[in-house]
């Protein structure tokens, strides 16, 4: 075990690389990392609050989720050293975005075939003590060979010559189509939304692109509401349940609408200041999944509004940066990422709150950095660990630019 | 140029990514501040599309807190239950092998033939259907095990944890618990689960027999407590609380005794099985009280599963009238001696007789030759009757259908009772209700009218419910005392009908020979009655009888009357319909003596509390009590005793134990009917029992092992 370990750090040149870690971590972007750790650390204390009742119904110990979400944490900060030791160099290599494609692909069948459902959404594959969610996996998948794909085609595609870039995107759909009929509806659309924002973000014309991204948001706001109107008096489809429960979920309260209106009743009873870390009621067994679809309704409920604030300002803090970083690097390839990333994370979340506050149907998708989840929480990890890099990359550059 | 060109390209590229990354962060802040404004409008203002959000939380929290009454008890003369509140479990196993736990523990089926193994030793189930059911065709995530899996008790339940399977759950339900299966059910009745639509709470509620004629006292008021919790779900006390406690349902007690009931059951099932009636009725009293120790009908069902509930709903006792026949002669020569005609030793000419033309035939229609009415009575002849009646004169005899009470109701206080009728106009129909013709009875009024016989001519009011007890303070709220309805006759007649009836089975022209109970001394009548074919004739052919026999024992001193019929049997000619009522008349008679008897002697020894306990702490127990007992199953728990504790029962009484643990059968040589029956409903087998006395033989081994779908025949001698 340990010689093949050894035998990997030659493979990836890991030593070399902790010569430059020293310098890496001085350029250590804490606009990002400090948050991340916050939420990680609130993510931990809130999925055990929210869990103790429900993993000790399911026969475990209460700490069983405690100690998991507690290990999780623990692995994505170490992918993010691992990250940051890598330059972002071996995620770009074409055997590696091969490998991760197929592997990819092969889950996904594998998922469709013989996996299993569990609340009626997509399902996992269980490895060791992970539940891998190929639909998760499969976003970070599109932000690598996205940006890749893109940042290496750009002069091609400034010569006017053949890009290829319907191909690429053509088997992304396919692959997204396997995530829609697992049936993971949620996941789809992320992952949509993520290829078109580094689509769009590329470098094509910008005044298109922001009507077309605007279009598509109006276009899937209207359609929302046509559905809402059109299937007001419920329906036997289960997505489209989903959304008659949202557009009206106390006269469904007992039925579909009972996630929404219990979600509902945490925040009433949260209020401002909340009632207090551990107090939550509708953990109890009023709301399903406190720990994961709904934690964000439990921590309003334990922690107020105010708790709620503070976390969305964290997470804010780390999209805006991503961002940033994004628009201020000269680097195609970066900037995609830092697009793909921030796009990960504000979808994400927007489809997670949206569904406790009622803004959006409930979709099924955890909030970054604090719903329980190993899929979730290392995938979140690997992004944070690039655009760490990515302004670390900036940082040196900067000082490079004022010693000169 | 074309470097230029490109550079340009690129720098234009570079600004669309630059102003799109600008668009995406302004998207950011957008969609950022309405999740703010959202969660900030709702948790403030707790208030979403005009409901009020934190009010119906309180009532969601609130609503349940209301505190069911629980439904009260009936129980038998001796306190044990044959009706109580509990919950009733449904089995279903998890065969899905993706179903594990949080420490990857398996929660499915692992070891099927283990699970079919475990299932079928404590549920009617055979293995080999358990296992089948543990194999579906198709690729199930659970399975479930059809009725057997079903109301399943708290017992039974904790038997099958005690296996420790994984993925065998248990669905737990509220439900009325009738532990002794079929048990006089009709009488006693059921109760289902109704959801109240106001509140949706479920609640039981009586539909037959005594658990719909008490309902109202059995059902208690739901009590409710709203407590006003705080924001952090605690509890406070803001003088807002309201804390009214549930007023659990009032206890009934029955004069059912539970072991007379028990045999009871198992023979009129017996008997029933073997011959197919259409009808079957049964009631033993205390004669000295009116109290109905037993009573039972066929067919009947089962009040826990329900089953054969669909095939009759009357109470056959109370809501069948009938043409009783040759029992009603008791009552003939009743108010034949009590109005001063009759003259047991002049002699009549039996066989036919002819009253305005119209024949009335004894059974023998050749007759006798000329022979005493006391003889004649024995040899249940209809002339005799005939006779009688127009000695005594039509009217003397209406007037004592009266002061006997047919036609009325016995008050016992179920709704719908037929009170029968008398077709009395011309005198061969007066002839013929000598006789039990053309009147009309039920089962309940034969047996009010036997007390006065076995009474010394006192009348008693048959008895069901002899209190009504609050379970918290124990008061009594009602109470139902013994009480005398009439004197048709004299004591002294009563003694005289009484040795005519012994006369009945001892005599040897006497036809009621099948009764004799070793030990005791017996009078009874029995009868064979036509049965009308609800027009103007009789049904005919071998099967169209209604059989009867009423005895009285011990005929010195009466303390019990037994009455049983069975209406239509489908006779095979292997046994006689005396034969086959004896098997229920004797063993069920021959209890209840025994029971008096040990009733008057000591009943010395104390039954010790071993459920709970390991088995050979309960040997120990049972062997220092000095009390007989047998084991079922080798397991190294007690989880049921036959016997209550601290009841005191004679030393010949047996205590059966129950323990986890697999089961193989006893030896149930020397056993009692009594201690077979209550072997095999505790084991959970199937048992034919044969012949009355003691077990002599089985058709399983001793030492065989025993499941659910074992049948045994025991026969006894």
């Amino acid at each position: 075990m340990i010689s093949k370990i050894a035998e990997y750090c030659h493979k990836w040149h890991i030593s070399e690389h902790w010569k430059r870690m020293k310098f890496n971590i001085n350029a250590m972007d804490y606009y990002i990392f400090v948050p991340f750790l916050l939420l990680s650390v609130i993510g931990i204390i809130m999925v055990y609050s929210a869990s103790s009742n429900v993993s000790t119904q399911i026969g475990g110990t209460p700490t069983g989720y405690l100690i998991k979400q507690s290990m999780f944490v623990v692995v994505s900060i170490v992918i993010i050293l691992i990250c940051l030791a890598g330059n972002n160099q071996f995620v770009r290599k074409a055997k590696f975005l091969g490998i991760f494609f197929f592997a990819l692909f092969g889950a996904l069948i594998l998922l469709k075939a013989f996996g299993h459902s569990v609340n009626g959404s997509a399902g996992w594959i269980p490895i060791g003590p992970l539940h891998v969610q190929p639909a998760e996996v499969a976003k970070v998948y599109i932000i690598l060979r996205m940006s890749q794909f893109l940042a290496s085609r750009e002069d091609r595609i400034i010569n006017g010559e053949k890009s290829r870039t319907h191909v690429q995107v053509f088997s992304i759909f396919v692959m997204l189509f396997l995530v829609f009929i697992q049936p993971d509806l949620g996941g789809t659309v992320i992952n949509l939304a993520i290829m078109f924002a580094i689509l769009f973000g590329s470098g094509v014309n910008w005044r298109g692109a922001t009507l077309l991204t605007s279009a598509g948001l109006l276009f899937g706001w209207i359609s929302l509401k046509i559905l809402s109107f059109v299937f007001k008096d419920g329906t036997s489809i289960y997505q489209i349940q989903r959304i008659t429960a949202y557009s009206n979920p106390f006269k469904y309260a007992n039925g579909i609408g009972q996630q929404l209106v219990n979600s509902y009743y945490a925040l009433s009873n949260g209020g401002i200041f909340g009632v207090g870390l551990g107090n939550s009621i509708q953990k109890t067994g009023y709301l399903p999944e406190p720990n994961t679809d709904f934690i964000m309704a439990i921590i309003a409920e334990e922690l107020g509004l105010i708790g709620v604030l503070f976390i969305l300002f964290l997470l804010l803090t780390i999209i805006v940066r991503a961002f940033q970083l994004g628009i201020r690097s000269n680097d195609t390839y970066d900037t995609l990422i830092c697009y793909g990333v921030g796009t990960y994370m504000l979808v994400q979340a927007y489809f997670n709150v949206g569904g406790v506050i009622g803004l959006l149907p409930i979709t099924g998708v955890t909030f970054p950095f604090i719903s329980y989840g190993g899929s979730s929480m290392l995938t979140l990890a690997l992004c944070i660990g690039m655009i760490l890099v990515i302004s670390a990359k900036q940082k040196t550059q900067k000082t490079r630019r004022i010693r000169y | 140029m074309n470097k230029l060109n490109n550079r340009n390209k690129q720098k234009k590229r570079r600004e669309n990514r630059s102003r799109y990354g600008q668009f995406l962060l302004l998207l950011c802040l957008g969609v950022f501040l309405c999740m703010v404004l959202r969660f900030t409008y709702v948790s403030v203002f707790k208030n979403v599309g005009g409901y009020n959000l934190s009010e119906m939380a309180k009532s969601l929290y609130t609503q349940s807190n209301v505190i069911s009454a629980k439904r009260g008890t009936i129980y038998d003369a001796n306190g044990q239950p044959l009706a109580e509140d509990t919950n009733v479990y449904t089995m279903y196993a998890i065969l899905n092998k993706k179903q594990v736990g949080l420490d990857n523990k398996p929660m499915y089926i692992t070891d099927k033939e283990k699970a079919a193994k475990a299932i079928s030793s404590v549920l009617s189930i055979s293995y080999k259907q358990a296992l089948k059911d543990l194999n579906p065709s198709t690729n199930a995530f659970q399975v479930e095990f059809g009725s057997a899996g079903t109301n399943i008790s708290l017992t039974q339940k904790q038997k099958l944890d005690s296996y420790h399977i994984s993925g065998l759950n248990f669905l737990q339900q509220p439900s009325r618990l009738y532990p002794n299966g079929v048990f006089a059910s009709h009488i006693i009745g059921y109760a289902s689960a109704n959801s109240n639509s106001s509140d949706s709470k479920v609640s039981l509620t009586g539909q037959m027999g005594i658990e719909k004629v008490y309902n109202e006292l059995l059902t208690g008021k739901n009590g409710y407590k709203t407590t006003q919790l705080n924001n952090a779900g605690v509890e406070v006390d803001n003088g807002e609380s309201v804390n009214k406690p549930a007023k659990n349902g009032d206890d009934v007690y029955t004069t059912l005794d539970y072991r007379l009931q028990s045999l009871l059951e198992t023979e009129m099932t017996s008997v029933y099985n073997q011959v197919h009636p259409k009808t079957m009725n049964a009631v033993l009293m205390n004669a000295k009280t009116g109290d109905i120790l037993a009573a039972t009908q066929r067919p009947t069902f089962n009040a826990t599963t329900k089953q054969g509930l669909s095939s009759i709903w009357r109470n056959t006792l109370i809501q069948d009238s009938y043409e009783p026949g040759s029992t009603m002669k008791i009552f003939t020569v009743a108010s034949s001696i009590n109005s001063g005609h009759y003259n047991g030793n002049a002699t009549y000419h039996s066989g036919k007789y002819l009253v305005d033309g119209k024949v009335v035939p004894d059974w023998n229609t050749n007759g006798w030759g000329n022979i005493t009415y006391n003889k004649g009575f024995a040899l249940s002849s209809n002339v005799a009757m005939a006779h009688l009646e127009q000695q005594m004169g039509a009217k003397t005899w209406r007037n004592y259908m009266n002061r006997f009470q047919f036609f009325t109701s016995t008050n016992l206080g179920f709704p719908g009772e037929e009170t029968g009728s008398v077709q009395f106009n011309y005198p061969i129909e007066q002839a013929n209700t000598a006789f039990g013709q053309g009147i009309q009875v039920n089962a309940m009024q034969m047996m009010r009218a036997l007390t006065s016989i076995a009474n010394g001519g006192t009348m008693l009011q048959p008895r069901l419910v002899t209190k009504i007890v609050d379970p918290k303070t124990k008061k009594v709220i009602k109470s139902y005392p013994k009480k005398v309805v009439g004197h048709p006759i004299t004591a002294n007649t009563a003694k005289q009908v009484i040795q005519h009836m012994e006369d009945v089975v001892y005599k040897s022209y006497g036809i009621g020979g099948a009764y004799k109970i070793p030990g005791y001394k017996i009078a009874a009548k029995t009868g064979t009655a036509q049965v009308s074919d609800g027009k103007s004739g009789y049904e005919s052919g071998d099967d169209s009888y209604l059989y009867s026999v009423a005895g009285i024992a011990p005929a010195n001193n009466p303390k019990y009357i037994l009455y049983i019929t069975m209406k239509q049997p489908h006779l095979t000619g292997t046994k006689t319909a005396s034969q086959l009522m004896a098997e229920i008349f004797n063993p069920v008679m021959r209890l209840a003596l025994e029971e008096n008897v040990n009733a008057e002697s000591e009943n010395s020894l104390k039954v010790p509390s071993i459920t709970g306990k390991s088995t050979s702490e309960a040997k120990a127990a049972l062997k220092d009590a000095g009390l007989k007992y047998a084991i079922i199953g080798d397991g190294d728990k007690v989880l049921d005793q036959s016997i209550d504790a601290n009841e005191k029962v004679s030393k010949n009484r047996m205590v059966i134990v129950q323990t986890n643990g697999s089961k193989t059968m006893a030896n149930l040589k020397g056993w009692s009917r009594y201690d077979v029956a209550t072997y095999c409903r505790m084991a959970g087998i199937d048992a034919e029992l044969d012949g009355d006395g003691f077990a002599y033989k089985q058709s399983v081994k001793p030492g065989e092992s025993l499941d659910g779908g074992t049948k045994v025949t025991i026969k006894f001698k």
